[in-house]
Protein backbone atom coordinates (compact mmCIF):
# COMPACT_ATOMS: atom_id res chain seq x y z
CA UNK A 1 0.00 0.00 0.00
CA UNK A 2 2.75 2.66 1.02
CA UNK A 3 4.84 1.34 -2.03
CA UNK A 4 1.44 2.26 -4.32
CA UNK A 5 0.73 5.46 -2.16
CA UNK A 6 4.42 6.44 -2.71
CA UNK A 7 4.24 5.49 -6.80
CA UNK A 8 0.74 8.14 -7.33
CA UNK A 9 3.40 10.79 -5.37
CA UNK A 10 5.85 10.33 -7.74
CA UNK A 11 3.10 9.77 -10.76
CA UNK A 12 1.51 13.10 -10.05
CA UNK A 13 4.41 15.01 -9.37
CA UNK A 14 5.99 14.30 -12.84
CA UNK A 15 2.60 14.55 -14.16
CA UNK A 16 2.46 17.99 -13.15
CA UNK A 17 5.52 18.58 -14.89
CA UNK A 18 4.63 17.46 -17.93
CA UNK A 19 1.13 19.18 -17.40
CA UNK A 20 2.85 22.50 -17.74
CA UNK A 21 4.82 21.33 -21.20
CA UNK A 22 1.50 19.88 -22.20
CA UNK A 23 -0.69 23.67 -21.64
CA UNK A 24 1.92 25.03 -24.06
CA UNK A 25 1.17 22.06 -26.88
CA UNK A 26 -3.21 22.28 -26.48
CA UNK A 27 -3.15 26.39 -26.49
CA UNK A 28 -0.77 27.04 -29.55
CA UNK A 29 -3.05 24.12 -31.08
CA UNK A 30 -6.24 25.75 -29.93
CA UNK A 31 -4.75 29.18 -31.92
CA UNK A 32 -3.37 27.72 -35.26
CA UNK A 33 -4.37 24.17 -35.56
CA UNK A 34 -0.71 22.81 -35.12
CA UNK A 35 1.35 20.53 -33.28
CA UNK A 36 4.42 22.82 -32.55
CA UNK A 37 7.35 20.01 -32.55
CA UNK A 38 9.69 22.77 -31.59
CA UNK A 39 7.83 22.77 -28.01
CA UNK A 40 9.88 20.37 -26.08
CA UNK A 41 12.74 22.08 -27.11
CA UNK A 42 12.03 25.00 -26.06
CA UNK A 43 11.74 23.17 -22.78
CA UNK A 44 15.52 22.34 -23.26
CA UNK A 45 16.70 25.83 -23.18
CA UNK A 46 13.92 26.53 -20.46
CA UNK A 47 17.03 24.11 -18.58
CA UNK A 48 19.78 25.90 -19.95
CA UNK A 49 18.70 29.16 -19.15
CA UNK A 50 18.36 28.16 -15.56
CA UNK A 51 21.87 26.50 -15.70
CA UNK A 52 23.37 29.64 -16.87
CA UNK A 53 21.64 32.17 -15.23
CA UNK A 54 21.99 30.90 -12.00
CA UNK A 55 25.46 31.44 -10.84
CA UNK A 56 24.74 35.23 -11.77
CA UNK A 57 22.00 35.28 -9.57
CA UNK A 58 23.21 33.51 -6.77
CA UNK A 59 26.25 35.78 -6.69
CA UNK A 60 23.91 38.47 -5.54
CA UNK A 61 20.98 37.17 -4.16
CA UNK A 62 22.02 34.08 -1.93
CA UNK A 63 21.50 30.29 -2.30
CA UNK A 64 17.88 30.65 -1.37
CA UNK A 65 14.02 30.53 -2.43
CA UNK A 66 14.58 33.58 -3.59
CA UNK A 67 17.50 32.70 -6.47
CA UNK A 68 15.36 29.64 -7.56
CA UNK A 69 12.06 32.01 -7.78
CA UNK A 70 14.27 34.14 -10.21
CA UNK A 71 15.89 31.09 -11.79
CA UNK A 72 12.02 30.38 -12.30
CA UNK A 73 11.27 33.41 -13.87
CA UNK A 74 13.93 34.10 -16.01
CA UNK A 75 13.17 30.77 -17.35
CA UNK A 76 9.74 31.36 -17.78
CA UNK A 77 10.41 34.76 -19.24
CA UNK A 78 13.53 33.40 -21.63
CA UNK A 79 11.33 30.87 -23.45
CA UNK A 80 8.57 32.63 -23.74
CA UNK A 81 10.50 35.43 -25.65
CA UNK A 82 11.98 31.82 -27.44
CA UNK A 83 8.65 30.98 -28.36
CA UNK A 84 7.00 34.17 -29.99
CA UNK A 85 10.31 34.87 -31.67
CA UNK A 86 10.18 30.70 -33.19
CA UNK A 87 6.05 31.92 -33.71
CA UNK A 88 7.43 34.91 -35.62
CA UNK A 89 10.12 33.84 -37.72
CA UNK A 90 9.43 30.44 -39.07
CA UNK A 91 5.30 29.79 -38.77
CA UNK A 92 3.67 33.43 -39.26
CA UNK A 93 5.14 33.57 -42.83
CA UNK A 94 3.71 30.55 -43.28
CA UNK A 95 -0.05 31.20 -42.00
CA UNK A 96 -1.90 30.59 -44.97
CA UNK A 97 -0.16 27.89 -46.50
CA UNK A 98 -1.10 24.22 -46.11
CA UNK A 99 -0.80 22.50 -42.32
CA UNK A 100 2.03 20.16 -43.42
CA UNK A 101 4.51 22.85 -44.27
CA UNK A 102 4.17 24.46 -40.80
CA UNK A 103 4.10 20.81 -39.34
CA UNK A 104 7.55 19.58 -41.24
CA UNK A 105 8.78 23.53 -40.51
CA UNK A 106 8.11 22.91 -36.88
CA UNK A 107 10.16 19.67 -37.17
CA UNK A 108 13.09 21.76 -38.90
CA UNK A 109 12.82 24.49 -35.85
CA UNK A 110 13.28 21.52 -33.52
CA UNK A 111 16.06 20.25 -35.23
CA UNK A 112 17.47 23.39 -35.17
CA UNK A 113 17.97 24.01 -31.68
CA UNK A 114 18.68 20.30 -30.47
CA UNK A 115 21.56 20.25 -32.93
CA UNK A 116 22.48 24.52 -32.47
CA UNK A 117 22.32 23.23 -28.83
CA UNK A 118 25.11 20.43 -28.99
CA UNK A 119 27.65 23.03 -30.82
CA UNK A 120 30.63 23.39 -28.00
CA UNK A 121 30.27 27.33 -27.85
CA UNK A 122 26.38 26.84 -27.83
CA UNK A 123 25.26 24.69 -24.82
CA UNK A 124 27.73 21.52 -25.83
CA UNK A 125 26.50 18.00 -26.27
CA UNK A 126 27.63 16.40 -23.36
CA UNK A 127 25.47 16.28 -20.02
CA UNK A 128 25.77 19.29 -17.65
CA UNK A 129 24.62 19.15 -13.87
CA UNK A 130 21.62 21.77 -13.15
CA UNK A 131 22.44 23.57 -10.37
CA UNK A 132 20.92 22.56 -6.76
CA UNK A 133 17.96 25.12 -6.59
CA UNK A 134 16.44 24.15 -3.31
CA UNK A 135 18.39 21.60 -0.70
CA UNK A 136 16.62 18.59 -1.02
CA UNK A 137 14.63 17.76 2.58
CA UNK A 138 12.20 15.01 3.16
CA UNK A 139 9.04 16.87 4.26
CA UNK A 140 7.45 13.61 5.23
CA UNK A 141 9.32 10.18 5.21
CA UNK A 142 8.52 7.47 7.22
CA UNK A 143 6.58 3.62 6.97
CA UNK A 144 8.14 3.53 3.42
CA UNK A 145 6.59 7.00 2.13
CA UNK A 146 7.96 9.60 1.31
CA UNK A 147 7.32 12.82 -0.14
CA UNK A 148 10.61 15.14 -0.55
CA UNK A 149 10.51 19.00 -0.28
CA UNK A 150 11.51 19.04 -3.84
CA UNK A 151 7.88 17.46 -4.99
CA UNK A 152 6.36 19.71 -2.87
CA UNK A 153 7.83 22.45 -4.55
CA UNK A 154 7.17 21.23 -8.16
CA UNK A 155 3.33 20.68 -6.74
CA UNK A 156 2.62 24.32 -5.46
CA UNK A 157 4.48 26.00 -8.70
CA UNK A 158 2.78 23.52 -10.87
CA UNK A 159 -0.88 24.52 -9.50
CA UNK A 160 -0.34 28.05 -8.98
CA UNK A 161 0.48 28.34 -12.59
CA UNK A 162 -2.35 26.61 -13.78
CA UNK A 163 -4.86 28.42 -11.61
CA UNK A 164 -3.37 31.92 -12.85
CA UNK A 165 -3.45 30.04 -16.40
CA UNK A 166 -7.20 29.31 -15.41
CA UNK A 167 -8.33 33.58 -14.39
CA UNK A 168 -5.98 34.31 -17.33
CA UNK A 169 -8.04 32.03 -20.33
CA UNK A 170 -11.38 32.95 -18.64
CA UNK A 171 -11.55 35.98 -17.11
CA UNK A 172 -9.41 38.09 -18.51
CA UNK A 173 -10.11 40.49 -21.98
CA UNK A 174 -7.21 38.74 -23.84
CA UNK A 175 -7.57 35.75 -22.67
CA UNK A 176 -11.28 35.49 -24.01
CA UNK A 177 -10.04 36.85 -26.90
CA UNK A 178 -8.04 33.78 -26.70
CA UNK A 179 -10.38 31.17 -26.98
CA UNK A 180 -12.92 33.62 -29.31
CA UNK A 181 -10.06 33.42 -31.66
CA UNK A 182 -9.00 29.34 -31.04
CA UNK A 183 -13.31 29.31 -32.30
CA UNK A 184 -13.23 31.11 -34.85
CA UNK A 185 -10.24 33.07 -36.46
CA UNK A 186 -11.96 35.46 -38.99
CA UNK A 187 -15.15 36.35 -36.70
CA UNK A 188 -11.96 37.51 -34.29
CA UNK A 189 -10.89 39.50 -36.66
CA UNK A 190 -14.35 41.12 -37.10
CA UNK A 191 -14.45 41.58 -33.45
CA UNK A 192 -11.30 44.24 -34.00
CA UNK A 193 -8.94 41.77 -32.13
CA UNK A 194 -5.63 41.91 -33.68
CA UNK A 195 -5.19 38.34 -34.18
CA UNK A 196 -1.49 38.02 -34.45
CA UNK A 197 -0.68 39.76 -31.36
CA UNK A 198 -3.31 37.16 -29.59
CA UNK A 199 -0.60 34.01 -31.29
CA UNK A 200 2.12 36.08 -30.27
CA UNK A 201 0.23 36.00 -26.56
CA UNK A 202 -0.43 32.48 -26.84
CA UNK A 203 2.89 31.55 -27.55
CA UNK A 204 4.57 33.73 -24.87
CA UNK A 205 2.14 31.93 -22.40
CA UNK A 206 2.66 28.27 -23.65
CA UNK A 207 6.62 28.18 -24.23
CA UNK A 208 6.72 30.44 -20.54
CA UNK A 209 4.27 27.31 -18.61
CA UNK A 210 7.27 25.22 -20.43
CA UNK A 211 9.89 27.26 -19.02
CA UNK A 212 8.83 26.63 -15.83
CA UNK A 213 8.20 22.69 -16.87
CA UNK A 214 12.22 23.15 -17.24
CA UNK A 215 13.35 24.26 -13.98
CA UNK A 216 10.89 21.65 -12.14
CA UNK A 217 12.06 19.56 -14.18
CA UNK A 218 15.75 20.16 -13.78
CA UNK A 219 15.12 20.48 -10.10
CA UNK A 220 14.13 16.82 -10.25
CA UNK A 221 16.39 15.14 -12.89
CA UNK A 222 19.16 17.70 -12.23
CA UNK A 223 21.41 15.96 -15.79
CA UNK A 224 20.45 18.00 -18.46
CA UNK A 225 21.61 18.06 -21.90
CA UNK A 226 20.48 19.38 -25.48
CA UNK A 227 17.99 16.38 -26.35
CA UNK A 228 16.65 16.75 -23.02
CA UNK A 229 13.44 17.85 -24.52
CA UNK A 230 12.33 15.22 -26.79
CA UNK A 231 10.97 12.49 -24.12
CA UNK A 232 9.38 14.88 -21.85
CA UNK A 233 8.31 16.59 -25.31
CA UNK A 234 6.53 13.75 -26.47
CA UNK A 235 5.32 12.78 -23.49
CA UNK A 236 3.30 15.52 -22.79
CA UNK A 237 1.90 15.76 -26.36
CA UNK A 238 0.64 12.04 -25.48
CA UNK A 239 -1.17 13.64 -22.51
CA UNK A 240 -2.57 16.60 -24.56
CA UNK A 241 -3.68 14.08 -27.25
CA UNK A 242 -4.68 12.21 -24.32
CA UNK A 243 -7.31 14.72 -23.07
CA UNK A 244 -8.09 16.11 -26.28
CA UNK A 245 -5.65 18.54 -27.91
CA UNK A 246 -6.98 21.76 -27.49
CA UNK A 247 -8.50 21.55 -24.24
CA UNK A 248 -6.62 22.77 -21.40
CA UNK A 249 -8.35 20.55 -18.76
CA UNK A 250 -7.89 17.95 -20.66
CA UNK A 251 -4.07 18.62 -20.73
CA UNK A 252 -3.68 18.89 -17.54
CA UNK A 253 -5.63 15.52 -16.70
CA UNK A 254 -3.86 14.23 -19.40
CA UNK A 255 -0.47 15.11 -17.64
CA UNK A 256 -1.51 13.56 -14.49
CA UNK A 257 -3.02 10.01 -15.99
CA UNK A 258 0.55 10.02 -18.08
CA UNK A 259 2.91 10.49 -15.26
CA UNK A 260 1.10 8.13 -12.98
CA UNK A 261 1.28 5.32 -15.46
CA UNK A 262 4.64 6.00 -16.46
CA UNK A 263 6.09 5.92 -12.60
CA UNK A 264 3.29 2.55 -11.80
CA UNK A 265 4.76 0.57 -15.16
CA UNK A 266 7.93 1.57 -14.10
CA UNK A 267 7.16 0.36 -10.50
CA UNK A 268 5.63 -2.54 -10.80
CA UNK A 269 6.30 -4.00 -14.14
CA UNK A 270 9.81 -2.72 -14.95
CA UNK A 271 11.53 0.90 -15.30
CA UNK A 272 12.54 -0.51 -18.90
CA UNK A 273 8.81 0.14 -20.20
CA UNK A 274 7.97 3.08 -18.62
CA UNK A 275 8.56 5.27 -21.80
CA UNK A 276 6.49 2.20 -23.76
CA UNK A 277 3.52 2.43 -21.61
CA UNK A 278 3.43 6.27 -22.80
CA UNK A 279 3.49 5.49 -26.41
CA UNK A 280 1.06 2.03 -25.85
CA UNK A 281 -1.41 4.78 -24.38
CA UNK A 282 -0.61 6.84 -27.72
CA UNK A 283 -1.97 4.03 -30.00
CA UNK A 284 -4.80 3.39 -28.18
CA UNK A 285 -6.22 6.53 -28.07
CA UNK A 286 -5.57 6.97 -31.68
CA UNK A 287 -7.27 4.03 -32.18
CA UNK A 288 -10.64 3.82 -29.83
CA UNK A 289 -11.06 7.85 -28.99
CA UNK A 290 -8.62 10.16 -31.45
CA UNK A 291 -10.50 13.33 -30.09
CA UNK A 292 -9.20 12.25 -26.85
CA UNK A 293 -10.99 11.71 -23.24
CA UNK A 294 -12.54 15.06 -22.70
CA UNK A 295 -12.04 16.14 -26.63
CA UNK A 296 -15.05 16.40 -28.74
CA UNK A 297 -16.12 14.74 -31.30
CA UNK A 298 -14.61 16.25 -34.91
CA UNK A 299 -10.97 15.27 -35.19
CA UNK A 300 -8.96 17.03 -37.74
CA UNK A 301 -5.84 15.34 -39.13
CA UNK A 302 -3.11 17.08 -38.13
CA UNK B 1 -19.58 57.34 -46.30
CA UNK B 2 -18.66 54.14 -48.19
CA UNK B 3 -17.48 54.49 -51.97
CA UNK B 4 -16.24 51.39 -53.53
CA UNK B 5 -14.85 52.11 -56.55
CA UNK B 6 -13.88 49.10 -60.08
CA UNK B 7 -13.42 46.86 -57.30
CA UNK B 8 -12.06 43.65 -58.35
CA UNK B 9 -11.51 40.19 -56.25
CA UNK B 10 -9.84 37.04 -57.16
CA UNK B 11 -9.66 34.19 -55.01
CA UNK B 12 -6.93 32.62 -56.98
CA UNK B 13 -7.40 32.24 -60.78
CA UNK B 14 -11.15 32.65 -60.21
CA UNK B 15 -12.31 36.26 -60.40
CA UNK B 16 -15.26 36.77 -57.77
CA UNK B 17 -15.84 40.62 -58.35
CA UNK B 18 -15.36 42.07 -61.42
CA UNK B 19 -14.84 45.96 -60.96
CA UNK B 20 -17.85 46.61 -59.12
CA UNK B 21 -18.74 50.30 -57.84
CA UNK B 22 -21.30 51.37 -55.95
CA UNK B 23 -21.63 54.00 -52.08
CA UNK B 24 -23.90 53.69 -49.07
CA UNK B 25 -24.41 57.52 -47.72
CA UNK B 26 -24.38 58.30 -44.39
CA UNK B 27 -27.58 57.07 -42.61
CA UNK B 28 -28.67 55.07 -45.11
CA UNK B 29 -29.54 51.70 -45.59
CA UNK B 30 -28.67 50.42 -49.12
CA UNK B 31 -28.97 46.87 -50.11
CA UNK B 32 -26.64 44.43 -52.17
CA UNK B 33 -28.74 41.76 -53.61
CA UNK B 34 -28.16 38.45 -55.57
CA UNK B 35 -28.31 35.20 -56.16
CA UNK B 36 -25.61 31.91 -54.79
CA UNK B 37 -22.66 32.69 -55.41
CA UNK B 38 -23.28 36.64 -57.23
CA UNK B 39 -20.59 37.72 -54.46
CA UNK B 40 -21.90 39.33 -51.91
CA UNK B 41 -20.14 37.79 -48.70
CA UNK B 42 -16.53 38.53 -51.12
CA UNK B 43 -17.58 41.91 -51.23
CA UNK B 44 -18.13 42.68 -47.61
CA UNK B 45 -15.41 40.56 -46.37
CA UNK B 46 -13.42 42.74 -49.05
CA UNK B 47 -14.36 45.70 -46.65
CA UNK B 48 -13.82 44.18 -43.77
CA UNK B 49 -10.27 44.07 -45.00
CA UNK B 50 -10.25 39.87 -44.55
CA UNK B 51 -10.10 39.55 -48.29
CA UNK B 52 -7.33 41.39 -50.35
CA UNK B 53 -8.55 43.79 -53.26
CA UNK B 54 -6.93 42.76 -57.01
CA UNK B 55 -7.68 46.31 -57.35
CA UNK B 56 -9.87 49.27 -57.20
CA UNK B 57 -10.39 51.29 -54.27
CA UNK B 58 -12.62 51.19 -50.91
CA UNK B 59 -12.95 55.18 -49.76
CA UNK B 60 -14.62 55.46 -46.02
CA UNK B 61 -14.88 58.86 -45.02
CA UNK B 62 -12.95 59.92 -47.86
CA UNK B 63 -9.89 58.00 -47.03
CA UNK B 64 -8.31 55.42 -48.84
CA UNK B 65 -9.00 51.56 -46.60
CA UNK B 66 -8.51 48.91 -48.88
CA UNK B 67 -5.35 47.49 -47.53
CA UNK B 68 -6.02 48.47 -44.28
CA UNK B 69 -6.00 44.90 -41.68
CA UNK B 70 -9.28 43.94 -40.37
CA UNK B 71 -8.22 44.85 -36.55
CA UNK B 72 -8.06 48.75 -38.05
CA UNK B 73 -11.27 48.50 -39.95
CA UNK B 74 -13.82 48.09 -36.69
CA UNK B 75 -11.46 50.70 -35.30
CA UNK B 76 -11.96 53.25 -37.40
CA UNK B 77 -16.19 52.66 -37.63
CA UNK B 78 -16.78 49.94 -39.63
CA UNK B 79 -18.33 46.37 -38.32
CA UNK B 80 -20.03 43.13 -39.77
CA UNK B 81 -22.47 40.41 -38.74
CA UNK B 82 -21.17 38.17 -40.64
CA UNK B 83 -23.04 35.34 -43.03
CA UNK B 84 -23.83 32.27 -41.06
CA UNK B 85 -23.75 34.28 -37.60
CA UNK B 86 -20.38 33.38 -36.52
CA UNK B 87 -21.21 33.25 -32.89
CA UNK B 88 -18.25 32.59 -30.76
CA UNK B 89 -20.38 28.56 -29.62
CA UNK B 90 -18.40 28.53 -26.01
CA UNK B 91 -18.26 31.97 -24.95
CA UNK B 92 -21.74 33.39 -23.38
CA UNK B 93 -23.84 35.50 -24.45
CA UNK B 94 -21.87 38.51 -22.86
CA UNK B 95 -18.79 37.33 -23.29
CA UNK B 96 -19.55 37.57 -27.11
CA UNK B 97 -20.68 41.11 -26.55
CA UNK B 98 -17.92 42.05 -25.11
CA UNK B 99 -15.76 40.54 -27.64
CA UNK B 100 -17.25 43.44 -30.02
CA UNK B 101 -16.32 46.03 -27.62
CA UNK B 102 -12.97 44.55 -27.90
CA UNK B 103 -10.95 47.62 -29.53
CA UNK B 104 -13.23 50.23 -26.89
CA UNK B 105 -12.02 51.53 -23.66
CA UNK B 106 -14.91 54.12 -22.29
CA UNK B 107 -16.51 51.14 -19.94
CA UNK B 108 -19.86 53.87 -19.35
CA UNK B 109 -20.01 53.68 -23.34
CA UNK B 110 -19.89 50.09 -23.21
CA UNK B 111 -22.31 49.34 -20.68
CA UNK B 112 -24.62 52.17 -22.00
CA UNK B 113 -24.13 50.26 -25.61
CA UNK B 114 -24.91 46.70 -24.22
CA UNK B 115 -28.24 48.31 -22.56
CA UNK B 116 -29.39 49.71 -25.68
CA UNK B 117 -28.84 46.19 -27.27
CA UNK B 118 -30.59 44.37 -24.28
CA UNK B 119 -33.75 47.04 -25.02
CA UNK B 120 -33.85 46.35 -28.88
CA UNK B 121 -33.22 42.43 -28.21
CA UNK B 122 -34.58 41.41 -24.62
CA UNK B 123 -34.00 37.75 -25.87
CA UNK B 124 -30.41 38.39 -25.28
CA UNK B 125 -30.94 39.94 -21.70
CA UNK B 126 -32.95 36.84 -20.13
CA UNK B 127 -29.77 34.68 -22.30
CA UNK B 128 -26.95 36.59 -20.82
CA UNK B 129 -25.03 33.80 -19.10
CA UNK B 130 -25.74 31.31 -22.10
CA UNK B 131 -23.22 29.91 -24.25
CA UNK B 132 -23.75 31.55 -27.32
CA UNK B 133 -23.80 28.03 -29.21
CA UNK B 134 -26.94 27.08 -27.52
CA UNK B 135 -29.13 29.88 -28.78
CA UNK B 136 -31.54 29.89 -31.45
CA UNK B 137 -30.65 30.70 -34.74
CA UNK B 138 -32.65 33.59 -34.97
CA UNK B 139 -31.51 34.56 -31.11
CA UNK B 140 -27.61 33.92 -32.59
CA UNK B 141 -29.30 36.19 -35.18
CA UNK B 142 -29.77 39.00 -32.74
CA UNK B 143 -26.71 38.24 -30.66
CA UNK B 144 -24.24 38.58 -33.98
CA UNK B 145 -26.25 42.08 -34.73
CA UNK B 146 -25.68 42.98 -31.39
CA UNK B 147 -22.07 41.90 -31.16
CA UNK B 148 -21.45 43.89 -34.70
CA UNK B 149 -22.99 47.02 -32.89
CA UNK B 150 -20.91 46.83 -29.34
CA UNK B 151 -17.79 48.32 -31.36
CA UNK B 152 -19.88 51.35 -31.88
CA UNK B 153 -19.65 51.30 -36.18
CA UNK B 154 -20.54 54.05 -37.82
CA UNK B 155 -21.41 51.52 -40.59
CA UNK B 156 -22.53 48.52 -40.24
CA UNK B 157 -22.37 45.65 -42.18
CA UNK B 158 -24.75 43.19 -42.23
CA UNK B 159 -24.59 39.92 -44.27
CA UNK B 160 -27.62 37.83 -45.32
CA UNK B 161 -29.62 38.49 -41.69
CA UNK B 162 -32.02 36.22 -43.08
CA UNK B 163 -30.64 33.33 -43.39
CA UNK B 164 -32.26 30.17 -42.01
CA UNK B 165 -34.74 31.91 -39.92
CA UNK B 166 -38.06 31.56 -39.49
CA UNK B 167 -39.53 34.13 -41.31
CA UNK B 168 -41.63 35.99 -37.90
CA UNK B 169 -38.27 36.05 -36.79
CA UNK B 170 -36.72 37.81 -40.03
CA UNK B 171 -40.24 39.93 -40.06
CA UNK B 172 -38.54 40.99 -36.58
CA UNK B 173 -34.92 41.40 -37.23
CA UNK B 174 -35.27 43.39 -40.21
CA UNK B 175 -37.66 45.92 -37.98
CA UNK B 176 -34.79 46.17 -35.61
CA UNK B 177 -32.16 47.00 -38.18
CA UNK B 178 -34.56 49.56 -39.22
CA UNK B 179 -34.92 50.64 -35.69
CA UNK B 180 -31.14 50.43 -35.14
CA UNK B 181 -30.38 52.45 -38.34
CA UNK B 182 -33.54 55.38 -36.87
CA UNK B 183 -32.02 55.71 -33.17
CA UNK B 184 -28.51 55.53 -33.81
CA UNK B 185 -27.87 56.84 -37.06
CA UNK B 186 -25.81 54.11 -37.81
CA UNK B 187 -25.59 53.75 -42.03
CA UNK B 188 -26.18 50.13 -43.10
CA UNK B 189 -24.46 47.87 -46.14
CA UNK B 190 -27.15 45.36 -46.17
CA UNK B 191 -26.50 41.94 -48.18
CA UNK B 192 -29.71 39.97 -48.65
CA UNK B 193 -30.62 36.45 -50.89
CA UNK B 194 -34.16 37.78 -49.68
CA UNK B 195 -34.55 40.33 -51.83
CA UNK B 196 -38.55 41.13 -51.01
CA UNK B 197 -37.66 42.05 -47.25
CA UNK B 198 -34.08 43.79 -48.56
CA UNK B 199 -36.21 46.46 -50.70
CA UNK B 200 -38.90 46.88 -48.10
CA UNK B 201 -36.39 49.03 -45.76
CA UNK B 202 -33.66 49.68 -48.04
CA UNK B 203 -33.54 53.27 -49.37
CA UNK B 204 -30.81 52.47 -52.17
CA UNK B 205 -30.14 49.20 -54.05
CA UNK B 206 -27.90 47.52 -56.22
CA UNK B 207 -28.14 44.01 -57.54
CA UNK B 208 -25.33 41.63 -58.50
CA UNK B 209 -25.03 38.79 -60.68
CA UNK B 210 -21.79 36.96 -61.13
CA UNK B 211 -19.43 39.32 -59.69
CA UNK B 212 -20.94 42.62 -61.45
CA UNK B 213 -23.63 45.28 -60.62
CA UNK B 214 -26.08 45.00 -62.83
CA UNK B 215 -28.69 47.10 -62.08
CA UNK B 216 -28.98 49.95 -59.39
CA UNK B 217 -31.82 52.66 -58.50
CA UNK B 218 -33.76 53.37 -55.37
CA UNK B 219 -35.07 50.64 -53.64
CA UNK B 220 -38.67 51.02 -53.79
CA UNK B 221 -37.87 51.28 -57.77
CA UNK B 222 -36.19 48.65 -57.99
CA UNK B 223 -39.30 46.42 -56.83
CA UNK B 224 -40.91 47.73 -59.38
CA UNK B 225 -39.01 46.37 -62.04
CA UNK B 226 -40.19 43.74 -64.17
CA UNK B 227 -36.27 42.02 -64.42
CA UNK B 228 -36.20 42.09 -60.71
CA UNK B 229 -39.54 40.93 -59.80
CA UNK B 230 -39.12 37.91 -61.95
CA UNK B 231 -35.76 36.77 -61.42
CA UNK B 232 -35.65 37.61 -57.06
CA UNK B 233 -39.37 38.41 -56.03
CA UNK B 234 -40.31 35.43 -57.72
CA UNK B 235 -43.53 37.24 -59.57
N1 LIG C 1 -12.57 31.08 -50.15
C1 LIG C 1 -12.93 30.96 -51.45
N2 LIG C 1 -12.11 30.33 -52.32
C2 LIG C 1 -12.46 30.22 -53.62
N3 LIG C 1 -13.58 30.69 -54.14
C3 LIG C 1 -14.43 31.32 -53.32
C4 LIG C 1 -14.15 31.49 -51.94
N4 LIG C 1 -15.18 32.15 -51.37
C5 LIG C 1 -16.05 32.39 -52.36
N5 LIG C 1 -15.61 31.89 -53.53
C6 LIG C 1 -16.31 32.00 -54.85
O1 LIG C 1 -16.55 33.36 -55.11
C7 LIG C 1 -17.84 33.53 -55.66
C8 LIG C 1 -18.63 34.51 -54.82
O2 LIG C 1 -18.89 33.93 -53.55
P1 LIG C 1 -19.63 34.70 -52.36
O3 LIG C 1 -19.55 33.85 -51.17
O4 LIG C 1 -19.08 36.07 -52.28
O5 LIG C 1 -21.09 34.74 -52.92
P2 LIG C 1 -22.43 35.21 -52.20
O6 LIG C 1 -23.06 36.18 -53.11
O7 LIG C 1 -22.16 35.64 -50.83
O8 LIG C 1 -23.28 33.87 -52.20
P3 LIG C 1 -24.34 33.33 -51.13
O9 LIG C 1 -25.62 34.06 -51.36
O10 LIG C 1 -24.48 31.89 -51.45
O11 LIG C 1 -23.77 33.59 -49.79
C9 LIG C 1 -18.46 32.15 -55.73
O12 LIG C 1 -18.31 31.68 -57.05
C10 LIG C 1 -17.65 31.32 -54.78
O13 LIG C 1 -17.58 29.99 -55.21
MG1 LIG D 1 -22.78 35.02 -49.05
Amino acid sequence: MEEFLQQVINGLSLGAIYALIALGYTMIYGVLRFINFAHGDVFMVGAYIGFFIYPLLSESLGTGYLTAFAVLLAAMLGCGLLGVTIEFLAYRPLRNRPKLTVLITAIGVSLFLEYTGQIDFVFGADYKTYPTLVERSAVFSGSGLSLGSDQVIVFVVAIVLMLLLRVLVMKTKIGIAMRALSMNLSAASLMGINTNRVISFTFFIGSALAGAGATLYAMSYPKINPLMGVLPGLKAFVAAVLGGIGNIPGAVFGSFFIGTAETMTAGYISPTFRDAIVFGILILILIFKPSGLLGKGGVEKV
Amino acid sequence: MLQVEHLHVNYGAISAIKGISFTVPERSIVTLIGANGAGKTTTLRTISGLVKAASGKILFKGEDITSIPPHHIVSIGISQSPEGRMIFPELTVLENLKMGAYRRKDAKGIQEDMEYCFNIFPRLKERIKQAGGTLSGGEQQMLAIARALMSKPSLLLLDEPSLGIAPLLVKLIFEKIVEINRDLGTTMLLVEQNAAMALNIAHHAYVLETGEITLEGNASDLAQNEEVQKAYLGM
